[in-house]
């Protein structure tokens, strides 16, 4: 039976690359737990780096930069992409593609052209880095993400649901409450949860628009990281992935479920 | 008879596309109108003004001798049923039927017994927590009804209801469609491209081609007196024979009769034509016998009923008569 | 309803890239301070051999990458495609989460696997395979590792999209007609995923062009790339003219690579997609 060993020979060859993606994390995951401080030999269970990130100042600070760029930014792009996701799918526009241009370009570009040119703009505008620079900066990149996800979820759904809606007496705006916004609202969630990931995880652009006191928890992870190796940064970036892991799932549950079009 | 929608001069364009050049029509309270017509020949874009889903480019569209031509579609009372059902999927059965008396701030006793009555009546009382996609297409379609009906709308639009549905289903459903029009008394404009759909059901058939009324008639006088070519071929079969003035005789398939060519004592008229079968095709409760003309390319078709005398052969060599009254003249 | 956002990006988004295409044609003071004096003097800095060499490496290393995730992301893209439906999903989810987890996180898992006193090495040496700690970290091979694996899932995606959407009645078709395995997957299966590895190279290939993270987490001081040296520039060296010069070559570069994907993929589906609107 060719056909067998040549799906196992698959299934063998996408186990082992599933586990060269998986397996470095699992094991930064696990010397997380590990004693000792500086070798890689493992010598026992521990928690204590948990706890000490708890109990670091600095850490703490960093989450709550971290917490308040990524809520105010989710909040921003979120409503901002949104509004332009169903306008962009109810009107005509005359320069519709420039329009989409705009929306798609801030994915498509190096995220270090981004970023620099961030940094130019708040020097040239005089606007200190800080929070508010990391959350104008983190709002530029979420939004296109936001539109991309409404606008998925809404061509995904038939003009007629709307008509519908007016054929039953429903004036345009209760259209758009009882009919438009709740058929579209698990794309606005999924949008905003990865808003909120792609704001917590972002590196990048932070790199170049934060400010000496506006440290997030990924600028704090690489500070520590250019110092050296320390079980903190470990448990740190452990803490941080899980969190990315769980928004990510929730958005894709979220997602309408992947069908290829000839079976709709 | 009294009036329930009048279109004056109603005509539509996509920019420079033409759609509906200049459409009059008027339809009667209580009546089964079916607009009739091929892919694109309009009939959905006049439901649709009619709903006021789209707005005419001219002329003007009456309710119940009310100007709607400019009122949205909330404004107007007519309702649609859509060809997709285009329920709401994150609502049930029963939130569905309830939406339109919702909208229109129904009071709530009212809304009650009005929304349990329709359940009643289309057999959906079971299904009420039921979500459109855990339904049957046949169920679906129910519910599309209901929850336009509840509203008692003046006039009901269909466009393609039972399109999606299988073949026994649609013919079941078209026996109740049309037996609760008759017992609600309630106008129904109803879209389809299925000529046995339109003749099964309405009062009144319109046939619409290219945006153009090709005829206006009960479903018995357009079949057995088409006014156009168009309504001949679209409408079951037909045989053509042209003339030399340029008009052409049309003649049904059945109403078309074989005999022996050299048949002698024969008690009806002397053949018109004759000609070679060709093929006899089996179609159950028919044979459908194709003849070659004589001189002449042209074949026609006769159906051939068992209780005939005889049972034709490829080959064989026949005469095809026709009784003067069973032919119909048709011009363009 | 669509103003505000086109507003925010055009500030945000346009606005800053035409400063720096500003800033790439300015000067600097001894100071780090930016003299607008309209000079092509910056990008004339090319032509030196150290920025020469940064950009031949830099395109050697996005080349190789691109071609090591298109080998090792397809089978795992045709992989996940032929499954049940049911688990297609969850398949997807786990190509997804790294790319959702950030590179500085990525690279630095791999720094505790193969530093000096990393597990590898103590792992060997436990073993007795070697009896010297290698160094394996801070070179050319370890940047190549750390991008091919910071940069697979996003060949992964577009690859299974592509084979997801493929009709399989045409590979049944083919070997009903005496196509071998290995010929249908060739002459069919291939060419008609030829888009998804388009759209994935192109996304590989821009992101290994712009990336500093991992060469900074897990390259030597040698294995600098033009992210790096942007990112030196803006930081250090405070010659933000030089490096606005780079980082438009980067950008317009990118824009080039996904311009002709756009181009090409349109005169591919010109004509299906007209009948798709005729429909």
């Amino acid at each position: 039976m060719p056909k067998t060993w040549r799906s196992h020979v698959l299934c063998a060859y996408a186990m082992a690359i599933l586990a060269f993606l998986y397996l470095p994390l699992l094991i930064l995951a696990l010397y997380s737990f590990n004693e000792s401080r500086i070798n890689a030999v493992w010598s026992g269970f521990t928690l204590d780096w948990y706890l000490a990130l708890f109990k670091n100042r600095r850490v703490l600070e960093a989450l709550t930069n971290s917490l308040i760029v990524a809520f105010a930014s989710t909040i921003v792009s979120t409503v901002l992409g949104t509004t332009a996701a169903i306008a962009l799918n109810k009107y005509q526009y005359k320069y519709k593609s420039v329009i989409n241009g705009l929306l798609y370009l801030p994915i498509l570009i190096p995220e270090i052209v981004m970023g620099l040119s961030l940094l130019v703009l708040f020097s040239q505008a005089h606007i200190p880095l800080g929070k508010t620079s990391l959350i104008l900066a983190h709002i530029t990149f979420c939004v296109s993400f936001v539109v991309i996800t409404v606008n998925a979820r809404l061509e995904g759904m038939r003009p007629e649901l709307e008509q519908a809606a007016m054929d039953l007496y429903a004036t345009p705006f209760q259209t758009f409450r009882y009919v438009t916004l709740p058929l579209a609202m698990p794309g606005i969630v999924a949008g905003a949860l990865m808003a909120f990931t792609l704001s917590i995880d972002d590196f990048i652009i932070s790199f170049f628009v934060a400010g000496p006191n506006s440290t997030t928890l990924p600028l704090y992870i690489y500070a520590m990281v250019k110092r050296g190796i320390s079980p903190e940064i470990n448990a740190l970036s452990t803490l941080l992935m899980l969190a990315t892991i769980i928004l990510v799932i929730i958005a894709q549950l979220l997602q309408p479920q992947h069908v290829s079009k000839k079976e709709e | 008879m009294k009036e329930m929608i009048r279109l004056q001069g109603i005509s539509k364009k996509f920019g420079d596309h033409i759609i509906i050049p200049s459409i009059d029509l008027t339809i009667y309270d209580g009546e089964f109108i079916t607009l009739l017509g091929p892919s694109g020949c309009g009939k959905t874009t006049l439901l649709r003004m009619i709903a006021g889903l789209e707005q005419p480019t001219e002329g003007k569209i009456f309710l119940d001798d009310e100007d709607v031509t400019k009122l949205p579609p909330y404004k107007r009372d007519v309702n649609m049923v859509f060809q997709n059902y285009a329920l709401f999927p994150h609502m049930t059965v029963e939130e569905n039927i309830h939406f339109g008396l919702k909208m229109k701030n129904v009071p709530m006793d009212e809304q009650k017994e009005r929304v349990e009555q329709v359940l009643y009546l289309t057999q959906l009382e079971e299904l009420r927590k039921r979500r459109p996609q855990q339904m049957s297409g046949g169920q679906q379609q129910r519910v599309a009804i209901a929850r336009a009906l509840v509203n008692n709308p003046k006039v009901l639009l269909l466009d393609e209801p039972l399109g999606a549905l299988d073949y026994q289903l649609r013919k079941n459903l078209q026996l109740e469609l049309k037996n609760l029009q008759r017992g609600l008394g309630l106008t129904f404009i109803y879209v389809t491209h299925d000529q046995e759909e339109a003749l099964t059901m309405s009062d009144r058939i319109v046939v619409m081609n290219k945006g153009v009324i090709e005829q206006d008639d009960n479903p018995d006088t357009i079949y057995h007196t088409p006014k156009t070519k168009f309504v001949a071929k679209f409408i079951g079969e037909s045989n053509f024979f042209e003339h030399e003035d340029g008009s052409t005789s049309v003649v049904r398939p059945e109403k078309l009769n074989l005999c022996p060519e050299d048949e002698e004592n024969a008690n009806h008229p002397e053949p018109q034509l004759y000609g070679t079968v060709v093929d006899v095709v089996f179609y159950g409760t028919i044979d459908k016998v194709f003849v070659r003309l004589d001189n002449s390319n042209q074949t026609v078709v006769a159906y051939q009923y068992f209780d005939d005398v005889k049972r034709w052969q490829p080959d064989e060599r026949v005469g095809i008569w026709w009784q003067p009254q069973d032919e119909v003249i048709v011009h363009k | 309803m669509v103003a505000p956002t086109v507003l925010w990006l055009s500030f945000f988004f346009v606005v800053p890239l035409l400063i720096v295409v500003a800033v790439s044609f300015a000067s600097r003071t001894p100071y780090g301070q930016v003299i607008f004096d309209w000079t092509f003097g910056n990008y004339a800095r090319f032509t030196e051999t150290l920025y020469l060499s940064i950009f031949a490496d830099t395109l050697i290393v996005a080349l190789i990458t691109t071609v090591l995730t298109i080998l090792l992301g397809y089978p795992l893209a045709y992989f996940i495609a032929q499954l049940p439906k049911k688990w297609q999903q969850p398949g997807l989810i786990l190509v997804m989460i790294p790319f959702w987890i950030n590179f500085l996180i990525r690279s630095y898992a791999w720094v505790i696997i193969l530093r000096t006193q990393g597990v590898l090495n103590t792992l060997l040496l436990k073993f007795g395979l070697i009896d010297q700690p290698l160094q394996m970290l801070y070179n050319e091979i370890a940047v190549m590792l750390g991008m091919v694996y910071a940069l697979l899932p996003f060949m992964v995606l577009p690859i299974y999209v592509s084979i997801e959407q493929l009709d399989h009645r045409l590979l049944e078709a083919a070997s009903d007609l005496g196509a071998s395995p290995f010929t249908a997957f060739r002459k069919i299966t291939l060419p008609l995923t030829m888009p998804g590895i388009a759209a994935g190279t192109i996304l590989v290939f821009i992101s290994s062009l712009g990336m500093f993270v991992v060469p900074d987490v897990m390259g030597g001081a040698k294995s600098a790339l033009i992210g790096n040296l942007i990112q030196n520039q803006f930081l250090s060296a405070r010659d933000w003219p030089f490096g606005s010069a780079l980082s438009i070559v980067l950008a317009v570069l990118s824009l080039v690579l996904i311009v002709l994907y756009y181009k090409a993929l349109s005169s591919q589906q010109g004509g299906g997609k007209n009948a798709k609107d005729m429909a």
